[in-house]
């Protein structure tokens, strides 16, 4: 407020000879700040139950456990002169090599490859209690935080190969056949193409100036061929289709708005949240599984240094592994801009005891893990994908490293049996390991598709990591340069939140009330489009969605997971998980 | 602002003088206040979330990444009264045998395998205000072993009441589990006292910090405070414990320096 006490004001006809006293104003305005008091606004009705859904659903504070059970077949043997690794082995044929008729050779023990390490008296590393979880494996959480595009190659069934990137597509090959008397040209892919015979292809392949072309079919006949061929049919393409051609395709869901419904093809790339230094791994107690571990004595006269011991080359175990840290979502968005509704348990092989992970970068000390996609294992031989000249297999993940003279070893008794035995005393061997995941580390993550139409991400093929013997220390292979190891999936999914099945729409460009921020608007339908984010609680008919336990002002988010070691020349596949009951059957 | 002379020089034109009076009530704010209280009160009526999820904590480690929890209890052998111990502390041993026969101990008979140790962390050495947070048990059959005769001759390895605590191994009683946000009871530190359960008697042992043949003049009037405790600490930022001495003058719990605690016998 002005101070008036001081203000005076003197008419012009009392200031100057003339002076005209008129046309003087004084407005004043008033300011009032204040409002009426609305007593209706002071009532509250409280209901717990409302009030649960709404702190439920309002919390975006997860806190992740889950259960993995860890399933392996050691199937690949080698033979070492290194006396630590030589002394703990699980024999093959130790009555030839006690006799020198062979190097001493088998199977590692099923601990190098378990979450677990319980071989304290292990003279080979330092062993220490609080690492027995961290020596053979790193956990981390993390979230696809952005698409990439990678290098692929596809190994067709006639041994053709066909090098693409992630973001062409996916991979065909063509057949051409008659089906029911039709003239069909089969597209076989080695994925999931998720198409319907509602949507329309983008081919390389151009044919009257159309490149686009609609589905007839799903499959050739052939049981479950649906989910992996479809056909265009042939109305007289000649020679723009041929046998055996290699291509890709992309989905197109409208061909008159081919810029807006055409999906788009990438790699999930992982950012950490949470490092393996904040997660708690245990085993879970009492729990057995329907695989006996495999176990055998191990004579003393039969080992190279006279010591009796028991051998276990197979053993699964179950593993209860904990964050120690909340997850907490606000503000973070997934690989396509989407509210995040999934986070990952990955892993990461390090074998701190030195038999896997020898660099395949080794001027910079990286690439100790290979990684490529389900497509690329193979049964019967190994997939050139895997070879160690082929870069694009590498994960640059850095390696240490740490060296250890043979004689430091148990045992090795000089000279005292087979070939091979200790005459390298002495000798030096390098052993290398894949150093845990840190929050700047980012993983490539399983191969997708989203579509802006559809608002929806689809897992084309997951993605897998390869671990095999530093074949200095462990030779396994004749063609060490591309020698068999074992797979396994790195990245497990954990629903934090889950999307509508539905698509909402929302005709004009102007926004309306509780217009999700991660709508997208379509220029060619001048719409809104996107899915909603079903609430907690809420679990639809076909069973989508999540009813996470809520106290504490955090969800309790659990799992099962069955994290599967896979040797060479078995293909994912000839696993199952769960065994499903038949829909229906010829029967009906 | 303050104006005490407005001066108009003549000018035919026509002049206007705006002032404005800037007018608060006194309620203003009020409604906000008293929305803002309303939120606060519901708030405070339907109990707002607080987190009372526990943690585990492991020892923090020593030396060379060391993370082993050491802790060592002596028996009384009750070849003498208490009162004529004067200061040889020989009298206090660390194994069962003062309690148990070999054959009890081999055997695990009944009496022995319900008998545990049992780690009290209360929050103050007071007694009077004092109140037990978390217990700590320590079954028998953990521990390191020893040599012994049984009845028959045979010389035998039985649990000796040594236990060296860690991630494998030996592990029940090694982890503390507790709040995981600290604010929440504002507890950090704790003062921990030990106690054998005898099964064979269905009794409570009572244990000191020092054989009480340490307590210069009368060993059995003593200042409890100092004499029962070791200190417990919980650590946050890397969700560790640590022990020390109950005035936390030095690290305990170490394989170079294990709790050890003593019986106390009351005369």
């Amino acid at each position: 407020m002005l101070n008036n006490d001081n203000i005076s004001v003197v008419p012009e006809n009392l200031q100057y000879i003339g002076g005209i006293n008129d046309g003087l104003t004084y407005p004043l305005t008033l300011n009032q700040s204040s409002r009426n008091y609305v007593q209706g606004e002071q009532n509250r009705v409280l209901n717990l139950q409302e009030q649960y859904v709404f702190e439920r659903n309002a919390s975006l504070k997860f806190r992740l456990s889950s259960k993995f059970q860890f399933v392996m077949d050691n199937t690949i043997s080698g033979t070492t002169t290194f006396n630590d690794f030589k002394n703990k082995l699980y024999y093959v044929n130790p009555e030839l090599s006690i006799q020198g008729l062979q190097p001493w050779g088998g199977f590692p023990q099923y601990y190098e490859f378990d979450f677990f390490r319980n071989d304290t008296t292990n003279t080979h590393i330092d062993f220490k209690p609080v690492s027995a979880y961290s020596y053979n494996w790193s956990f981390a959480i993390t979230y696809p935080h952005k698409n990439v595009d990678a290098k692929m190659s596809y190994l067709a069934p006639d041994g053709v190969a066909i090098n693409f990137s992630a973001s062409t597509g996916i991979p065909y090959i063509i057949k051409k056949k008659k089906i029911n008397g039709k003239p069909l040209i089969v597209f076989e892919c080695p994925v999931p193409h998720n198409l319907t015979t509602l949507n329309y292809v983008l081919l390389p392949v151009t044919f009257n100036n159309k490149n686009i072309y609609p589905i007839y079919s799903l499959g050739d006949e052939g049981f479950g061929s649906e989910i992996y061929k479809f056909t265009i049919y042939d109305i007289g393409y000649g020679t723009a289709f041929t046998e055996n051609d290699l291509g890709t395709f992309k989905k197109v869901v409208d061909p008159l708005n081919v810029k807006e419904t055409t999906s788009i093809y990438y790699c999930r790339e992982h950012k950490v949240l949470v490092t393996n230094d904040n997660m708690n791994v245990v085993k879970a107690g009492y729990e057995l599984n329907g695989f006996n571990p495999d176990k055998k004595l191990e004579y003393s006269a039969l080992t190279p240094n006279n010591v009796r011991r028991i051998s276990i080359k197979n053993a699964t175990n179950s593993y209860s592994v904990i964050s120690k840290k909340d997850i907490i979502i606000t503000g973070l968005t997934d690989n396509n801009g989407l509210p995040i509704t999934k986070v990952f348990y990955s892993l990461i092989n390090k074998g701190y005891a030195g038999y896997f992970n020898k660099p395949k970068i080794p001027n910079q000390n990286r690439g100790g893990l290979k990684m490529g996609w389900d497509f690329n294992i193979t049964s019967g031989g190994t997939n050139n994908w895997w070879s160690d000249t082929n870069l694009d297999a590498v994960l640059p993940l850095r390696v240490g490293s740490y060296q250890q003279s043979n004689s430091g070893g148990v045992g090795g008794k000089a000279g005292k049996t087979g070939v091979g035995g200790s005459s390298n005393n002495g000798a030096s061997f390098t052993f290398y390991y894949n150093l845990p995941l840190s929050t700047d580390t980012t993983l490539i993550g399983d191969f997708c598709e989203f579509n802006k139409f559809t608002q929806s991400e689809f897992v084309i093929s997951e993605n897998y990591h390869k671990i095999n013997y530093n074949q200095t220390v462990f030779p396994t292979s004749s063609t060490p340069e591309n020698s068999d190891g074992y797979y396994y999936k790195p990245h497990y999914e954990v629903e934090l939140r889950v999307f509508s099945v539905y698509v909402e729409s929302f005709g004009g460009a102007s926004a309306i009330d509780n217009l999700p921020n991660w709508a997208y608007y379509s220029n060619k339908y001048n719409k809104w489009i996107w899915r909603d984010l079903y609430e907690v609680g809420f679990i639809d008919q076909d069973g989508n969605g999540v009813d996470h336990p809520f106290t504490n002002d955090a969800s309790y988010v659990f799992d099962n997971f069955i994290f599967k070691l896979i040797p060479e020349g078995r293909t994912n596949k000839g696993f199952t998980e769960v065994i499903y009951q038949p829909l229906s059957d010829d029967c009906q | 602002m303050t104006v005490n002379k407005f001066k108009f020089t003549r000018e035919n034109l026509t002049r206007k003088i705006t002032i404005p009076l800037d007018v608060k009530f006194d309620p203003y704010g009020r409604q906000e206040m008293t929305d803002q209280y309303v939120d606060e009160l519901v708030q405070e009526i339907i109990n707002p979330p607080k987190d009372y999820e526990v943690t585990r904590f492991s020892h923090e480690p020593f030396g060379l990444s060391l993370t082993s929890t050491n802790y060592q209890f002596y028996f009384f052998d009750n070849a003498v009264p208490i009162t004529n111990v004067g200061n040889n502390g020989n009298y206090w041993k660390n194994t069962y045998t003062n309690n148990f026969t070999p054959d009890e101990l081999y055997y695990y008979s009944n009496s022995f395998k319900n008998s545990f140790f049992k780690l009290d962390l209360y929050d103050s050495l007071n007694k009077q205000q004092q109140k037990v947070y978390i217990t700590l048990i320590l079954p028998v059959q953990q521990g390191k072993f020893e040599e012994v005769t049984l009845q028959n001759g045979d010389e035998v390895q039985v649990r000796k009441p040594n236990y060296q605590l860690d991630f494998i191994g030996d592990k029940e009683g090694y982890f503390i589990y507790w709040l995981r946000d600290p604010s929440v009871l504002g507890l950090t530190d704790f003062y921990m006292t030990a106690k054998f359960f005898d099964g064979k008697t269905g009794q409570f042992i009572r244990f000191m910090n020092k054989p009480q043949s340490s307590i210069s003049g009368n060993n059995t009037n003593f200042n409890p405070e100092e004499n029962f405790y070791y200190g417990v600490h919980l650590d946050y930022v890397n969700n560790t414990y640590s022990l020390s001495s109950f005035n936390n003058d030095f690290r305990a719990g170490t394989t170079m320096n294990p709790v050890k605690f003593y019986q106390y016998v009351n005369p």
